[in-house]
């Protein structure tokens, strides 16, 4: 099969079923190509023909220059720390299959969302902060390091976070963290010095906003509690009593958005930001950000990638 | 030295390399997408659909960030 759309997944990807599901409605020639399946495929690529080939279970994939879209949903950072060691076979797996991937960059005429080098640099939250600025978007006073009389600057409450996110394994656990609130003298050289982290000043009296960009299609919703915005990191809240509805941007704020994507060369991004005393603020874009959870009859980011992937604007 | 501020305040799980699927679901590689019954498993609002990314944690950040 000649391949218009390659999604590059996880079998575990629970959101990319709902876009290919809506690929098959359509009669979309599509190839899903997930990490699990690596080893049982045989995948070459061409570089002289600007071919990949992928056999699987019998059957040859073909994404070529002609190649449509590519929906890109791995990592570009190997960030997972397992917490027993690797065979060598596995080291060599890895490393190598993320070198493949890295490769597809190769297909260069296919509309990507996103581009892996354009997901890398806007990932890297100091970058992206400075961009938002520059736009004209109102950000936190942030310091990023592990300076703790640096951080005493700020004399009302503070949010920590990673700089990177954290995913850790210590024995039979992972470890995740969310956006904390603090005071900065509870930070000091004993408990940071070993690795930088974020430091924002926290904005009081927030509703967080959701804004998922797909191509020219924004839509923007309001996540709350019982009518009210959130004081702490929202993931940490039971979820059955969180609401999201959908709200209209300003002029203004709607065109950032849509210039922060484009100074990023990305075409998708969800994109934190936080309504306060009537100010709107950025918080962070999210290039890979999910989208799943906001799923529902009315509202379909299942079928605009698709749509986004089909006409590969 | 104590704990890193990011270790201490993190959030521990159990760590499963994958999410517990129901027991008659089926990757179909062909398709592209789960099926249960011999129908897509993952519909909007379904338990592996809607909820499955932001809040279900099969945490990894924002999706698919893990290796």
């Amino acid at each position: 099969m000649i391949v218009d759309v390659l999604i590059v997944s996880s079998i575990y990807d629970f959101s990319t079923d709902l876009v290919v599901q809506e690929l098959e409605n359509r009669g979309v020639n599509y190839f899903r190509l997930n990490k699990e399946n690596f080893a049982t495929y045989r995948s070459t690529i061409d570089i002289e023909n600007r071919l990949l080939e992928v056999i699987a279970n019998g059957e040859s994939y073909k994404i070529t220059s002609a190649t449509k879209s590519i929906y890109y949903r791995q990592p570009v950072f190997l960030r997972n720390t397992p917490s027993n060691s690797l065979t060598i076979d596995e080291q060599l797996s890895r490393s190598q299959w993320m070198g493949f991937l890295r490769s597809l960059v190769v297909f260069e005429k296919a509309a990507w969302l996103n581009r892996p080098e354009a997901t890398y640099l806007a990932e890297t939250k100091a970058y992206q902060l400075v961009v938002a600025e520059d736009i004209g978007f109102k950000i936190p006073a942030t310091l990023i390091g592990n300076d703790a009389d640096k951080f005493q600057k700020f004399k009302r409450k503070i949010i920590i976070k990673s700089l990177d996110t954290i995913l850790l394994r210590e024995a039979n656990d992972c470890l995740f963290t969310y956006s904390t609130i603090k005071n900065a003298y509870e930070l000091n050289d004993q408990n940071i010095a070993s690795a930088p982290l974020t430091v924002q000043e926290y904005v009081t009296q927030k509703t967080d906003i959701r804004v998922t960009v797909i191509g020219d299609k924004l839509v923007a919703v309001i996540i709350t509690s019982e009518g009210n915005g959130i004081e702490e990191d929202w993931r940490t809240v039971d979820r059955n009593l969180v609401e999201y509805t959908e709200i209209k941007l300003p002029k203004d704020i709607e065109s950032h958005c849509f210039e922060l994507l484009k100074k990023l060369k990305l075409n998708f991004g969800a994109i934190d930001l936080l309504l306060s005393n009537g100010e709107f603020i950025f918080v962070e874009i999210n290039p890979t950000g999910e989208w799943g959870w906001l799923v529902n009859s009315e509202r379909r980011f299942d079928i605009d990638i698709a749509s986004w992937l089909i006409e590969a604007k | 030295m104590s704990q890193h501020i990011l270790i201490e305040l993190a959030k521990r799980k159990p760590y499963s390399t994958s999410p517990e699927m129901p027991k008659d679901a089926v990757f179909d590689s062909a398709k592209g997408y789960w099926l249960s019954e011999g129908e897509p498993l993952v519909s909007p609002g379904s338990k592996y659909g809607a909820l499955v990314s932001k809040k279900c944690d099969q945490e990894t950040g924002e999706d698919q960030k893990g290796e």
